[in-house]
């Protein structure tokens, strides 16, 4: 098929994506017991940030290679008067690139509508109460529901029934436990791992959920015992109401409907651990500037770009 | 094609023990099973344990240096998950029994279940507050002696 120049940049674009991403998430695969072992052995909040990081790898090198490199070895070395063809391999993986792309963007997208839906029609039946860093919408009703919902306006979203099985002590450590999830944006992250396309990683999503759920019981008990216990008897008391429907993907519930998760996290609980470091965002500049070294150096040598050009040149024919 | 089997396998108390020990390390020789268990078995019985657990499925198998190294199929976890599967599907299918009467002992059994494990973390919790109060008090006396 005979494609113009910018239809070839689309293509070649949207074929790269798919291979970039397909590629890193078949190795990343192939690693993935041995990466959650190694985070076993880390603290709760670095093995979340590790995991996160594992999971958010393939959509993030396909989008930061397409960008950085392909698109710019395209604009740069390919002629624009000359009409070429593109080969059925370049179209069938531009199509899955679309496609892949697509869903992931059209799943985040309705993750969120219903995560916004879901706090609407809370915030309309419950009432909100408490002078805590994060007020407390109560619902009406019964049912294990204990939540974190919403992504950038989260509010701690409660049964009236679960509300009233608390002892003071006991809400406290479960408003702080959704407060250390509130602070690290653990919804925003539910966001970003539903818009970053990634094949067969979901046991790097399950176990991130798990250590960012045991994070968010660390920085609640901030290594002080007598917390841990008010917060591993308000799991228990918690857990013994019916599970009821469950909350919408973009909500981080106090207990998930797994029995040897639960279990676990009251035995790390009464473990005594000290308090987690507060976290700090050098990790996070470390990477930007990272990126930032690298883009550079790929403009600063043309030679990267006219062989990233060769190989875009093989892909499309 | 071959249908889908539905019944879970039954092994032996000797294959429970090799599959314990293959479990607990990445791969392991017949010689390596043989020395780990509890009581002094032949060579070739371990051997052919082995070849019968691989032929199950539930091993994996490479030549080193001219002897078999094994390898667990399946984690525990992965496996008691596949013959629960196979349990429930199997009582499912069968039409002597009553499906609907089945999943309601089910339900019933996972429930009795449930309560059981949270009393238990109940009674864990309540004795770690026991044992922080005596921590407390005795830090307490502790401190009034030295003052």
């Amino acid at each position: 098929m005979t494609l113009s120049y910018p239809l070839r940049l689309m293509c070649l674009s949207l074929a790269c994506l798919f291979a970039l991403n397909f590629a890193s998430s078949i190795i990343l695969r192939c690693f993935a017991a041995r990466a959650i072992r190694r985070a076993e052995h880390m603290e709760a909040h670095r093995a979340a940030r590790f995991l996160l990081a594992l999971r958010l790898v393939p959509a993030a090198f396909a989008l930061f290679c397409t960008a950085a490199l392909c698109v710019p070895s395209y604009l740069w070395l390919e002629p624009a008067s000359a009409t070429e063809q593109a080969g059925a391999a370049c179209l069938i993986a531009a199509a899955l690139g679309a496609a892949l792309w697509t869903v992931s963007i059209a799943r985040g997208a309705r993750a969120a509508m219903r995560s916004f839906r879901y706090v609407r029609r809370c915030r309309r039946i419950g009432s909100e109460s408490g002078p805590t860093p994060l007020p407390i919408l109560s619902i009406p009703g019964g049912g294990r529901v204990v939540a974190l919902a919403g992504v950038f306006r989260s509010q701690l979203v409660m049964s009236s029934q679960v509300a009233a099985a608390l002892d003071p002590a006991q809400l406290d450590a479960v408003v702080r436990h959704e407060l250390a999830h509130h602070v690290s944006r653990d919804n925003l992250k539910r966001l970003v791992i539903a818009l970053a396309p990634g094949c067969f990683l979901g046991a790097y999503e399950r176990a991130w959920k798990r250590f960012s759920e045991w994070a968010a019981d660390d920085r609640a008990a901030a290594g002080d015992p007598r917390r841990a216990t008010d917060l591993a008897m308000a799991l228990v008391r918690v857990a013994r109401f019916e599970a009821g429907a469950l909350p919408p993907a973009l909500a981080t519930p106090l207990i998930a409907n797994n029995d040897a998760e639960l279990a676990a996290r009251v035995d790390r609980l009464l473990q005594d651990r000290d308090a987690p470091p507060s976290s700090s965002a050098t990790s996070t500049w470390s990477i930007v500037g990272c990126a930032a070294a690298f883009v550079g150096i790929v403009l600063l040598a043309p030679a990267a770009l006219a062989w990233v050009h060769g190989v875009l040149e093989r892909l499309m024919n | 094609m071959t249908a889908r089997q539905t019944t879970p396998f039954t092994l032996g108390p000797l294959e429970i023990a090799v599959m314990e020990i293959v479990w607990s390390r990445p791969a392991s020789s017949v010689h390596d099973v043989a020395a780990r268990l509890d009581r002094p078995l032949a060579y070739t019985t371990v051997m052919t344990t082995l070849d019968r657990l691989y032929k199950k499925g539930l091993l994996e198998r490479r030549k080193s240096d001219r002897a078999f190294v094994y390898a667990a199929r399946l984690s525990r976890g992965e496996w008691q998950r596949e013959q629960a599967g196979k349990l429930v599907a199997g009582l499912l299918s069968d039409p002597r029994h009553p499906s609907d009467l089945l999943i309601s002992c089910l339900v019933d059994a996972v429930g009795r279940h449930d309560e059981a494990l949270l009393d238990e973390l109940e009674r864990k919790i309540r004795q770690k507050r026991k044992d922080q109060k005596r921590q407390a008090i005795t830090r307490t006396e502790i401190q009034r002696r030295k003052s």
